[in-house]
């Protein structure tokens, strides 16, 4: 067993006798072939030649002698040293083969096993000499061999083959092995096999295990970084160079293809925008002590925060796992600084706040809230009880439920006003605004943040408002005027007053919202536009008057005035209306009298100008026909005298004088009534007149008639009048006449003519030494026909100072007149300064 | 005076008092000698167009002058006055307008028509006798009508 257990005999049992062979071979052959060359060289002649010869075979003898021995000696010892060697191996590997930890099959040719160790015979379940039966195939499971059959010729190359087999044991369970088949010198299969049903498992799990880190290492939406720190010559973390990165890291970095580059060439800038990065993960990487760190990096995209975590899996590496917080990181800034805003804003608008927790009525309060209820802010610790205690008791309930509601969810916003007694007893109303800004784990509000505003003014202020309300519209609904506020752009009423009602008609309830278009109030609809146009470029419009119907259809003439007023948050106007319908139509009234009155007086003044053209032929007719008869009588009156004047005797001549005289007077009479009723007809031309002038010629004609008598004038200086020249020159020559006449009596005649100015008349005054007159009749002076005298003291008709009258009158002037009997008169004529209407 | 004769003065007057007093002071001056006197208008007319019956009488045989009262009956002496100073052959007549007063308002009419002298008659006599006098001293005697 042992000898059949021996590996093959080695080289040197064969080769040894063969070199020794073929060494004794190549030394006879070089010496047949040389030494009688070299003897020959050697030799100087042939006797030398012949002894050399001599002891040359001894020579070859000897020294193939010696050789032969110590090549065979050399082989001998060789070989008992291998049998040594082979004795020791075979040894070894007995106990080898039973020590082995996997088990060692060996087969003859045929595959039956030949040699099996201990291990061998647990791994498969069968014992040692069950083994020994059997054959390899009988040991592989058949779907084994199925799929991967025997390669019994391959191992014959030498080749050591590595399978895995799955074997079946005894009790027919499986075990899968690791299979060392390898031939063995002697041609037996060796085969080492090893049971790795347990390895194959561990191997599995850990291929799952990285396959799934792998997926998560790929799908994770952190990123991931396995990067290598570069140090400069300080050791100083100055880069890293990234040797794996996950899709994630491409997504939030936004940098594609940065495996095998430094993060200073990937990421410009980097080092002196974040050298804190560097310093990071320099620690990471050189004590290994995991860290968490945030970091905004300038230099990526617009800028980006990340949230890191880094650990280092060996030293001078470390991976980086990192999230983008750019979007947390902004949002968490603008509340901040939303707080910050808030607070301050709460600050400087003298708001207090609360921050209450609901679940336990504790709340953390803000100084201006403490101030407000005039407690101290160092010692003040507020809770909710605290501040149902400090409740107005009116408010207590309105306020608890508007709390409640809110908590409640019921109503989306807690806004509140309640009064709250201050540390004084005094109450301030206060204006409370909540939000739930937290829940808890079940839903349930647990944190209220909320507002304090102080209110009372305003609260004054409202009350005051109010009662100023009250009182406006309490003036409003009493006014006498009727007042209506309607909405600027469409005219829509907002409220209108008693009066309004009154004349329009209109119940405020059927009026209220509705618009003047509706209503179809403006008689004229345009007239609307109209009107607040000029309210819009004047701001107001004043007494503009207004036709309007009513209710009921009535056209009412309205006096309106607009007044810009706001009311209900928009701009409106306040209407004040003043019905004038009554005084339109008395106004319509006097129109229309005034119309027919004119008619009349066109009318009249037409009958006027017909009376007078009947007056003026009449004139003509009493100036021709009255004078015709006493033509007659005077003509026929002097036939008889001139005719039969000696038959009459002296009493018939005078009568027939007195006849003709009479006739005269009578003619006279016509003539100066036709001329005075010639003034009132006679259009009036007025100029300027120079009086003095006018006076002085009037006087001087006059005297040319008074033969003898001494009359003298003392004309002053005389105002110029305006008028007509005519007519006042008719005025001159009767007064001056009249005073001629009336001095007639007297030696000397003393006539004064003066003129005065008043403030708007100029006066002129004659004065004579005539007769006067009794003033008891002075108020008949100037009246037509009217004498004082007996027509035997003085001759005149008395149409005189009626024609005077007349004259001055119609001038705008008056005149007037004193005297006493034998001492003189005075006539007095005024005109008006400025040049009057002439009638 | 009969019609048919040549004549001086056409005296045209309705009122017999005024035409026997104009006549008696016209005659006192011997200028009524050759005077015919109508007692209207129509009858004026008449005579001067030789028409009615004065039909024989040539129009051309014409008065040195006419004295025309204004107020006439039928025809009104402003009518006669329009109609001889629109027909040739007597436009050339010179026509003297008496009237009774200056209130007249015919007298600016007959001026507008052509009328050659006017006279107020007088209430008094001797005037009236003057005035008379003086128009027909002056017409017949100082102008020379057209011929």
């Amino acid at each position: 067993m042992k000898s059949r257990l021996l590996p093959a005999q080695s080289d040197d049992h064969i080769l040894g006798p063969i070199r020794i062979a073929g060494a004794y071979l190549l030394i006879g052959i070089f010496w047949i072939l040389f030494s009688d060359e070299a003897a020959s060289r050697l030799a100087p002649n042939q006797e030398v030649f012949a002894q050399i010869s001599i002891y040359k075979g001894w020579g070859y003898v000897i020294v193939t002698a010696l050789l032969l021995y110590w090549m065979i000696q050399r082989h001998t010892a060789k070989l008992t040293g291998a049998e040594q060697t082979l004795h020791e191996s075979e040894n070894k590997y007995e106990t080898l083969l039973e020590q082995a930890s996997d088990g060692i099959f060996i087969a003859d040719l045929s595959g039956k096993y030949i040699l099996v160790n201990e291990q061998a015979c647990r791994l498969v379940g069968y014992s040692k000499d069950e083994l020994l039966s059997m054959n390899i195939r009988e040991l592989v499971a058949p779907e084994d061999l199925e799929r991967a059959p025997l390669r019994l010729d391959e191992l014959k190359t030498g080749k050591t083959l590595i399978t895995e087999r799955t074997l079946v044991r005894k009790d027919s369970s499986r075990v899968l092995c690791e299979v060392s088949a390898k031939m063995l010198s002697n041609g037996q299969y060796q085969s080492i096999i090893r049971d790795i049903t347990e390895r194959k498992m561990t191997e599995n799990a850990l291929r799952r295990s990285e396959e799934r880190y792998r997926s998560l290492f790929e799908n994770m939406t952190n990123g991931f970084a396995r990067c290598q720190m570069l140090y400069d010559e300080d050791g100083r973390p100055v880069d890293f160079v990234f040797l794996d990165v996950n899709n994630a890291f491409k997504k939030l970095t936004g940098l594609p293809d940065v495996i095998g580059k430094r993060v200073t060439d990937v990421i410009p800038g980097i080092l002196e925008s974040n050298p804190e990065v560097f310093e990071n993960y320099g620690r990471v990487a050189k004590t290994g002590k995991p860290e968490k760190f945030e970091a905004f990096v300038p230099g990526l995209e617009s800028g980006i925060w990340f949230s890191v975590s880094a650990y280092s899996p060996e030293t001078g590496f470390f991976v980086s796992i990192f999230e983008n917080i750019t979007e947390r990181k902004l949002t968490e800034n603008a509340l901040r600084e939303n707080e910050e805003r808030l607070r301050l804003s709460l600050q400087a608008a003298n708001q207090g706040l609360y921050d209450l927790n609901v679940q336990t009525g504790e709340a953390i309060v803000n100084r201006e809230y403490v101030e407000m209820l005039g407690y101290d802010p160092d010692t003040f610790v507020e809770t909710n009880s605290a501040w149902i205690e400090r409740l107005h008791p009116d408010d207590r309930e309105i306020t608890s439920k508007a709390y409640s509601d809110y908590i409640n969810g019921l109503t989306p916003e807690y806004r509140v006003e309640f009064r709250q007694r201050t540390k004084d007893g005094n109450w301030k109303w206060i204006l409370s605004l909540g939000k739930i800004v937290e829940y808890d784990a079940a839903g349930k509000p647990l944190r209220m943040l909320g507002t304090h505003t102080d209110i009372t003014e305003r609260k004054r202020a409202e009350e005051v408002l109010r009662q100023s309300e009250d009182n406006f519209a309490r003036a409003f609904n009493s006014n006498p005027a009727a007042l209506a506020v309607t909405r600027l752009d469409d005219g829509t009423f907002l409220i209108v007053n008693e009066a309004y009602v009154k004349i329009m008609g209109y119940e405020p309830s059927e009026i209220r919202g509705r618009t003047v278009a509706d209503l179809n109030i403006y008689a004229d609809p345009d007239e609307r536009n109209l009107l607040i146009r000029q309210f819009q470029e004047q701001g107001r419009v004043g007494n503009y008057e207004l036709l309007v119907r009513n209710k009921w259809g009535d056209m009412r003439s309205l006096l309106v005035s607009m007044e810009p007023i706001l009311y209900d948050n928009g701009p409106c106007i306040l209407s004040t209306f003043l019905d004038i319908t009554e005084r339109k139509q008395a106004e319509e009234e006097i129109r229309r009298l005034n119309d027919e009155l004119e008619a009349r007086v066109i009318e009249r003044t037409s009958q006027l100008e017909t009376a007078n053209k009947e007056l003026e032929s009449f004139s003509y007719s009493v100036s021709h026909d009255l004078r015709a008869p006493l033509r007659a009588i005077h003509g026929y009156t002097n036939i008889l005298l001139e005719d039969y004047g000696l038959m009459l005797g002296e009493e018939g001549k005078r009568v027939c004088d007195v006849i003709i005289r009479e006739a005269q007077r009578m003619g006279q009479l016509i003539d100066d009534l036709l001329a005075f009723s010639r003034l009132g007809r006679r259009e009036m031309h007025p100029t300027r007149i120079n009086m003095q002038e006018l006076a002085d010629t009037v006087f001087n004609e006059l005297k040319k008639h008074e033969n003898g008598r001494i009359i003298e004038l003392q004309l002053g200086e005389l105002h110029d009048a305006i008028g007509d020249l005519a007519l006042i020159r008719q005025v001159w020559v009767n007064l001056l006449a009249n005073a001629i006449k009336f001095t007639s009596g007297r030696k000397r005649a003393l006539i004064e003519v003066t003129s005065s100015l008043s403030e708007d008349e100029i006066v002129y005054s004659i004065r004579d030494n005539g007769a006067g007159f009794d003033m008891e009749y002075v108020g008949k002076l100037f009246g037509v026909f009217q004498r004082l005298h007996s027509e035997s003291e003085f001759e005149g008709t008395g149409v005189g100072l009626a024609i005077v009258k007349r004259v001055i009158l119609r001038h705008g002037g008056r005149v007037w007149a004193e005297g006493r009997v034998n001492e003189g008169a005075v006539f007095h004529f005024a005109l008006p300064r400025k040049e009057p209407v002439y009638g | 005076m009969d019609e048919m004769e040549a004549i001086d003065i056409l005296f045209v007057e309705d009122n017999p008092r005024d035409a026997e007093l104009t006549i008696r002071a016209l005659k006192k001056h011997s200028l009524a000698n050759r005077l015919f006197h109508v007692q209207d208008g129509a009858e004026a007319l008449d005579y001067l167009l030789a028409r009615g019956k004065y039909e024989s009488r040539e129009v051309e045989n014409s008065p040195k002058v006419v004295l025309l009262d204004l107020k006439l009956p039928k025809v009104s002496g402003l009518e006669v006055l329009r109609i001889i100073k629109a027909d040739e052959r007597l436009r050339t007549i010179p026509v003297v307008v008496v009237t009774s007063s200056t209130e007249d308002p015919d007298i600016r009419a007959a001026y507008e028509l052509g009328v050659n002298s006017y006279v107020i008659k007088p209430v008094e006599f001797d005037a009236f006798v003057e005035a008379m006098s003086r128009l027909g001293l002056y017409w017949l005697l100082v102008n020379h009508p057209m011929k």
